[in-house]
C-alpha cells in the first residue's frame, strides 16, 4: 500500500495553521458589535425603499426573502449583494439613491473582510436582525410622527392671528 | 525509549458530524463546556474516545489484519479485541504478566492502544487528546492568535432526503397504482462543523519506543490514506480531517519503516499469541 507522509510543520508553521490564515490582514477590521449595529442598521432603512408596488403588510417577510435570496447570489459583492436586496422588495432607484441610511452603509470604507463578515451576520442571524431592525424603524416613524406633530403644533400658534382690537 | 509528544492540527475538509444525539429530529453536534471570561459556553469538540479509535487503532489493526492473513479467521471475540479493545467477560480476572510482556513485544500497536482480553484488563501506553475547536472561547490554549472567530461561526446544517423509488414507475403494477402505503421519502438534518474549521488534537505515546512511535506513526498515515474521517455520514462525505503535525524529534519515514518489518517479521508469533488468548 502507498501512502505518503503526514506533513510535518515547523513551530511558526503550525501556529499558523492554527490561526487559521497566512496574511493576518485578511481578518475583518471592525468589531462584532460594529457589523452587528451595521446589519441592524442596514435592515432597519429598507422600508424606506419598499416598493410601493407590494403589498406592506408583507414588508418583514418581503425583506426577509430578500436577505436570503442576496445572500444565495452575493457571499463577496457587496454592492451586488445590496443590488440584489433592493431589487428584490422592488425598490424605486430615486427613492434608493436618495436613501441616507442606505448611502451611509454603500458608501462605508470596508475592507473585504469587513463587507464579507456584514453579509454573512445578516445571512446567519436574519431573523434576528429583523425583529432589531422593525424595531429601530418603529421608533424611527415614533420619532418622525412626534417631530411633524410638534412642527404642525408651531404652525398653528404661528398661523394664529388674533383679530384685530384684541392686542 | 522515551516519550513521544505528537502535535496535531487538523482541518476540516467537509462538514463534521460528531455527533452527541439529536434534538427534535435534527442531529446536535456535540460539544463540551468551556470556561470563558463571559462564562461558561459550550464548544464543539471531537473525542479523544473516537481519535483513538478512527486514528490509531482501527487504521493499524485493519492493516496488521490483511497482514497476518486473519480476514476471516478471526472469532468476534477476537476481532472486537483486536478493533473495538474487547471486554472482560470472565468472573474471575487475573494478571498474566507473562501475556502482558508478550503483547508487548508481538504487537506495538496494541501496547499503545491496549485492550481487554476476557480475563486480562491489558492497559495502553497512548494518552489520546480531545480535539479542541480553534475558536474564541478556546483562546486560552492558542495565545499569540489574535483573530479567532467565535464557535458559533463555525456550525451551520445539512439536510438530506431518503427518496421514494414509487415515482419511478417500474415496481409492481399493483404497488405503483393501487398501494397507499407509507412513503419511502425520508428528510434528515443536523447539525456540522463547517470546512475549513481547525482542530488541535494529540498523542501522548509514553515511554515508547520507536517502533511502536512508527506503529502510531503508521497508524496516522493510513488514516489520512483512507480519507481521515472522523464522526458520522461519512457515506455522505462528511468528516474528512487533513492532518498535519508538528515537527518532532523523529525520522517519521525510518520509523514507519522500521515498524512495518518489525510487525512482517513478527507474524507467526504474534497471530500464535492471539489464539493463545483464546484457548
Amino acid at each position: 500500500m502507498s501512502t505518503r507522509p503526514l506533513p510535518e510543520l515547523d513551530a511558526e508553521a503550525f501556529r499558523r495553521r492554527l490561526a487559521g490564515f497566512d496574511k493576518p490582514t485578511d481578518a475583518p477590521s471592525l468589531p462584532p458589535e460594529e457589523i452587528r449595529q451595521q446589519a441592524i442598521r442596514f435592515v432597519a432603512a429598507l422600508p424606506l425603499v419598499f416598493g410601493d408596488t407590494l403589498d406592506r403588510t408583507t414588508l418583514w417577510d418581503r425583506i426577509a426573502s430578500a436577505l436570503e435570496t442576496a445572500y444565495a447570489k452575493s457571499v463577496t459583492d457587496r454592492d451586488l449583494f445590496i443590488t440584489a436586496v433592493l431589487e428584490h422588495i422592488k425598490a424605486e432607484p430615486t427613492k434608493a439613491v436618495n436613501c441616507e441610511p442606505l448611502q451611509g452603509i454603500m458608501l462605508a470604507e470596508w475592507t473585504q473582510a469587513d463587507s464579507e463578515a456584514w453579509m454573512r451576520y445578516l445571512a446567519t442571524h436574519r431573523l434576528a436582525v429583523l425583529v432589531h431592525a422593525k424595531s429601530a424603524w418603529e421608533g424611527a416613524k415614533t420619532e418622525r410622527k412626534t417631530r411633524r406633530k410638534a412642527r404642525e403644533s408651531q404652525q398653528t400658534i404661528a398661523s394664529f392671528v388674533p383679530p384685530e382690537g384684541d392686542q | 525509549m522515551k516519550t513521544y509528544r505528537i502535535e496535531c492540527v487538523s482541518t476540516a475538509e467537509s462538514p463534521i458530524t460528531h455527533m452527541s444525539g439529536t434534538a427534535g429530529n435534527e442531529a446536535i453536534v456535540a460539544r463540551e463546556p468551556v470556561q470563558t471570561p463571559r462564562g461558561v459556553a459550550w464548544v464543539p469538540f471531537l473525542s479523544g474516545n473516537a481519535l483513538r479509535h478512527r486514528a490509531v487503532r482501527e487504521p493499524g489493526v485493519l492493516w496488521l489484519i490483511e497482514q497476518y492473513g486473519l480476514r476471516g479467521k478471526l472469532s468476534l471475540a477476537q476481532l472486537n479485541f483486536l478493533l473495538h479493545g474487547g471486554n472482560l467477560t470472565e468472573s474471575t480476572a487475573h494478571e498474566n504478566t507473562r501475556r502482558i510482556a508478550e503483547m508487548h513485544r508481538l504487537w506495538p500497536l496494541l501496547r499503545l492502544c491496549g485492550g481487554t482480553l476476557p480475563n486480562q484488563i491489558l492497559a495502553g501506553s497512548l494518552d489520546v487528546w480531545r480535539g479542541i475547536l480553534v475558536c474564541e472561547e478556546n483562546r486560552q490554549h492558542f495565545p499569540g492568535c489574535d483573530s479567532l472567530l467565535p464557535a458559533a461561526e463555525w456550525l451551520s446544517g445539512y439536510q438530506y432526503t431518503r427518496g421514494d423509488g414509487r415515482k419511478l414507475g417500474i415496481a409492481e403494477t399493483s404497488k405503483v397504482f393501487g398501494d397507499d402505503g407509507p412513503s419511502n421519502l425520508m428528510i434528515f438534518s443536523g447539525q456540522s462543523v463547517i470546512r475549513g474549521a481547525r482542530f488541535y488534537h494529540g498523542f501522548l505515546a509514553k515511554h515508547a519506543t520507536e517502533i511502536e512511535l512508527g506503529a502510531l506513526l503508521w497508524s496516522l498515515q493510513l488514516w489520512q490514506h483512507a480519507g481521515g474521517t472522523i464522526g458520522g455520514q461519512a457515506a455522505r462525505g462528511h468528516g474528512r480531517l487533513r492532518c498535519e503535525l508538528l515537527a518532532g524529534d523523529w525520522d517519521q519515514a525510518a520509523c514507519v519503516e522500521a515498524y512495518r518489518d518489525y510487525a512482517l517479521a513478527q507474524r507467526d508469533e504474534a497471530v500464535a499469541w492471539l489464539r493463545d488468548c483464546w484457548k
